[in-house]
């Protein structure tokens, strides 16, 4: 029932374009929308809790749009274009960095949002927003291996060296279809740093991705999790929620972070330049930092929080787990990705030459 | 593989030389080509039956999907939102296409060779070369994005693929028949309505199902051309893959299968109660 | 063919408001991209205008031009595919009794009306190891084994048919993503052919794989080669197939262009590698036209 009204309002937005490009193309008229007592939020689906747009709408009045996209390149996109009315916006660890770096982003107004005081000391100051001014996490998660555990050790999975050794589960494994993520951890294995943009250690990352190829079944987009599920394959990159997901349906599979270190991911609430409403932005933020409401998400997506009085309401099977809330000196080992600027063009071209050889 | 000889086939029962789909290869073909068609769909209905969060491996049978589809306002708004401008475009795009495929076939006109590939390039361009475009030209001439904007640009880039279709269809009409009815003392716009436009009719038919399909599966260009409230249904299952495709998306693509194998059927008995003398043709 | 001067008026009403609709929503939004194909990527993968043509030098590197010729090569044989499969679909609509007719069009675009993304999905539990295909398989496999004797223990081990991840899936899918627009156009010229061309040719003694080689086909023409176009640039075009089916080394032209305006954020790169697509295929598309009207002049000449 939420949504219903949305149907006249968004046939109000279709007939004044009409009406705007029969009078005539210039004319920027602010759309009906933007007068409401409205919050637009951009997000992936299924990555909210079921009752947090409901119990939003009951403690403040606002309305809640809900919209979606698929990659961060194009919220990216689509905000460095001028945006287009949202509100408040879920962007991963970069996407932060880029979006605050080209200006595309208000800063926080933390007397709006006092729920923020819970935030962890450890998240307080991450490199791609020194400080949090722009964002607050959403979700926090870590990348490593999901496997089957009667095909593989624990002890095994725990080395990104299983995706270059083609004589280990060959066929039967599979890395993420993105260059950052899966050259990143070619070049964790050779001792390198992510981030590096050293030609030569791109280059040595490519060769050994190339080398590898012929045990590796395929670069999912993102979707290692379902392979992993159907038996396809044994070992797949993936993040922690996605596997534990699949796990909650399979005893057989389990998660391991490798002793190379991991990669660090999180998804972030932020609030982009030319929102409609910002104040409604920070109350929402200020809403899915409640420690309730909280976690009533994590409860219903099994990510971590940052939110350091949410726990105590997140089920315990998931505060206890390994997967979810990875051990000190597990997590301290993990590199975040992070723009990396002119050297990414490095990465895409070893990208274009690994998929194509 | 594909052979038709009379000969073998007559022996048996005598078969009309241009009843083809009364010979055993065809049939065979119509089943292949169907059985290609439907086993992905087959599997897809299937999944929405299955108690799991993801399509991958069968747990058992449950309703629940449908309730949740039913109940689940975002995805019923996607839904309308698609259907309502595939349907749009699909009407737009329909009658500027037939022009423009008319107009190629029937004149010849200086510079018609580049204007010929012209009207071709939005399906030679890239998906996303154009969705970007469209995001950069609209916010540079300051019109919001919203359904207006997916519409627009959806009739942009269906009214070639109608133009194709109704033009191949016009080359093969023979220009006889106009002729005769401008003979007979009928005007311009009668001989249109009563001559031209039937003769067209398949191609005319091809061409708007063809855009009605491209359409309701648009994701790229959609994406980039939308704004707050008009996320539609290939958005919302697009979106999905970087967790999974519930089968929530399952349960609502067999319904919309469901729903529209229900308007076909109704309107295919219509057409037939309608046009009976015509069916025997 | 008509002079456009001979009906100024019919011909502006045809052509003005098609032309107009193209040239507001796709012509001069492409022009912006035009100029950012002259731009270069800025640090953060903003786009800095400017005059440069390192992207056109760039997008014709050897890299970029091997992942054309094997898309190229991918496209033609779905191509093909599409026509052997799609040509007699079209012949049984087109012959098909009046009402079996419109039915039968209904159930060949029907699937097309469920979402590209879960259909290719769907692909993937038929074609997978533990999947329909292979499941099918295997039970032949087993019933035959032991039909000819062998014991439950003694049979030997299936080994699944290894046709998803690689260039295999990936045409499958592509076939059966693109395939209606084959059928669709060859049934629009088919439908309501003359049939005595046919008739005459089967009386005149020809066999029926005669008839409809040398005389169906060529009387169809215009809709084959318009269906094979569609699918043509519609396949060349395609990323999300090879996405979901490919394997290892399945990049295809449009995951690259994809990859540009996503992952890469290298905006000038990616409209200067879809403005060099677009130049070729514009130009075939022109030779086409001249070609085409050159057959006309010749045969109004006779």
């Amino acid at each position: 029932m939420l949504n219903k009204p949305n149907h006249g309002v968004s046939r109000r937005t279709f007939l004044q374009g009409t009406a705007a490009v029969g009078v005539s193309v210039s004319v920027g008229s602010k759309p009906a929308w933007a007068q409401e007592d409205i919050v637009n939020v951009y997000n992936w689906p299924t990555y909210i809790g079921e009752t947090t747009i409901e119990t939003f709408e009951e403690t403040t009045g606002t309305r809640v749009r809900y919209d979606l996209f698929a990659s961060n390149e194009e919220l990216i996109g689509k905000l460095s274009a001028g945006n287009p009315g949202y509100d408040v916006v879920v962007a991963s660890d970069y996407a932060v960095d880029l979006l605050r770096k080209q200006d595309l982003l208000l800063p926080l107004n933390y007397d709006l949002i006092p729920n923020g005081d819970h935030l962890e000391e450890g998240f307080r100051n991450p490199v791609f927003d020194p400080g949090r001014i722009y964002s607050l996490p959403h979700a926090i998660s870590t990348i490593g291996t999901g496997f089957r555990k009667s095909e593989i050790s624990r002890e095994d999975a725990s080395s990104w060296g299983i995706y270059f050794d083609n004589a280990i589960l060959s066929g039967k494994k599979s890395l993420y279809d993105g260059s950052r993520l899966t050259m990143g951890i070619a070049l964790q294995f050779l001792g390198y740093s992510v981030n590096t943009v050293e030609e030569k250690e791109i280059h040595e990352a490519r060769d050994l991705l190339i080398a590898a190829n012929e045990g590796i079944l395929t670069f999912a987009p993102d979707s290692g999790q379902d392979l992993l599920a159907a038996g396809t394959v044994h070992a797949a990159l993936e993040w922690s929620g996605d596997i534990l997901q699949v796990m909650l349906e399979d005893d057989d599979l389990d998660f391991a972070v490798p002793k190379e270190g991991g990669l660090a991911w999180g998804d972030h609430w932020a609030v982009p330049t030319g929102a409609p409403h910002p104040e409604n932005a920070m109350k929402w933020i200020n809403h899915v930092w409640d420690p309730r409401v909280q976690a009533e998400i994590q409860n219903t997506i099994r990510y971590g929080t940052a939110n350091a009085a949410a726990k105590e309401f997140i089920n315990p099977d998931d505060v206890n787990s390994p997967v979810v809330y990875p051990p000190a000196e597990v997590w301290g080992k993990t590199e975040p990705i992070i723009d990396v600027g002119h050297a990414n063009r490095l990465y895409d071209d070893a990208w274009t030459v690994i998929r194509s050889s | 593989m594909r052979t038709f000889s009379s000969k073998r086939i007559g022996k048996s029962k005598v078969i009309e030389p241009l009843a083809y789909t009364k010979r055993s290869v065809i049939k065979l073909v119509i089943f292949v080509n169907l059985l290609f068609l439907y086993l992905p769909l087959l599997v897809l209905i299937a999944f929405s039956f299955n108690d799991s969060k993801r399509n991958i491996v069968w747990r058992g049978f449950t309703f629940k999907y449908y309730e949740k589809t039913l109940k689940n306002d975002q995805l019923m708004e996607a839904l309308t939102n698609s259907l309502q401008v595939a349907l749009l475009a699909t009407f737009f795009a329909t009658i500027l296409g037939t022009m423009l495929g008319l107009a190629l076939q029937r004149f010849r006109f200086p510079g018609k060779g580049p204007v010929d590939a012209w009207a071709h390039m939005p399906i030679m361009i890239p998906e996303v070369c154009m969705g970007v475009s469209l995001l950069a030209f609209f916010a540079l001439v300051k019109i919001p994005l919203g359904l207006f904007t997916i519409t627009a640009s959806h009739i942009a880039f269906c009214i070639p693929f109608v133009a194709i279709v109704v033009r191949a269809r016009a080359a093969t009409i023979d220009p006889a028949m106009e002729e005769a009815s401008y003979d007979l003392g009928a005007s311009r716009i009668m001989t249109f309505w009563r001559i031209t436009l039937p003769q067209l009719a398949p191609g005319i038919i091809a061409g708007a199902l063809l855009a009605f399909t491209v359409s309701l599966d648009d994701f790229v260009i959609t994406f980039f051309t939308g704004g707050p409230g008009s996320t539609t249904f290939p958005i919302q299952v697009y979106s999905m893959i970087k967790f999974s495709v519930t089968p929530e998306i399952n349960a609502a693509s067999t319904m919309l299968i469901v729903l529209t194998s229900i308007v076909i059927a109704v309107g295919l008995v219509l057409h037939a109660k309608t046009s009976e003398k015509d069916s025997e043709l | 063919m008509q002079n456009w001067r001979d009906e100024k008026n019919e011909f502006s009403i045809l052509m003005l408001p098609p032309a107009f609709w193209l040239v507001t929503f796709f012509t001069l939004p492409l022009v912006v991209v035009w100029v950012y194909s002259f731009g270069n990527r800025g640090p953060l993968g903003e786009t800095n205008l400017g005059f440069t043509l390192v992207n056109y030098v760039r997008a014709f590197e050897l890299v970029h031009m091997a992942i054309l010729w094997k898309t190229v090569w991918i496209t033609i044989i779905v191509t093909a595919l599409c026509f052997a499969f799609g040509f007699p679909m079209a012949m049984a609509i087109s012959f098909a009794p009046g009402k079996w007719k419109l039915r039968l069009l209904m159930l060949v675009i029907l699937p097309f009306w469920t979402n590209l993304l879960i259909r290719t999905y769907a692909w993937i539990a038929i074609l997978r190891p533990r999947g329909i295909l292979n499941g099918g398989l295997k039970w032949i496999h087993d019933t035959w084994y032991s039909l000819i004797g062998y014991g439950v223990e003694e049979i030997p081990k299936f080994v699944p048919w290894e046709i998803l991840y690689n260039d295999k899936a990936v045409v499958i899918g592509l076939v059966y993503v693109h395939i209606p627009f084959m059928i669709l156009p060859i049934y629009a010229t088919m439908e309501k052919l003359d049939k005595s061309f046919l008739e005459a040719s089967l009386d005149l003694g020809s066999s029926q794989m005669r008839t409809i080689f040398r005389v169906m086909m060529p009387l169809c023409m215009t809709g084959i080669v318009s269906g094979a176009m569609l699918v043509f640039v519609l396949t060349l075009g395609n990323f999300i197939v090879a996405d979901v089916l490919g394997g290892t080394n399945s990049l295809m032209i449009g995951n690259q262009i994809a990859r540009q305006f996503g992952a890469a954020r290298d905006w000038p790169f990616g409209a200067a590698l879809s403005f060099v697509i677009l130049y070729a295929t514009f130009i075939l598309l022109w030779l086409r036209s001249i070609y085409a009207a050159r057959l006309e002049q010749r045969d109004a000449k006779r």
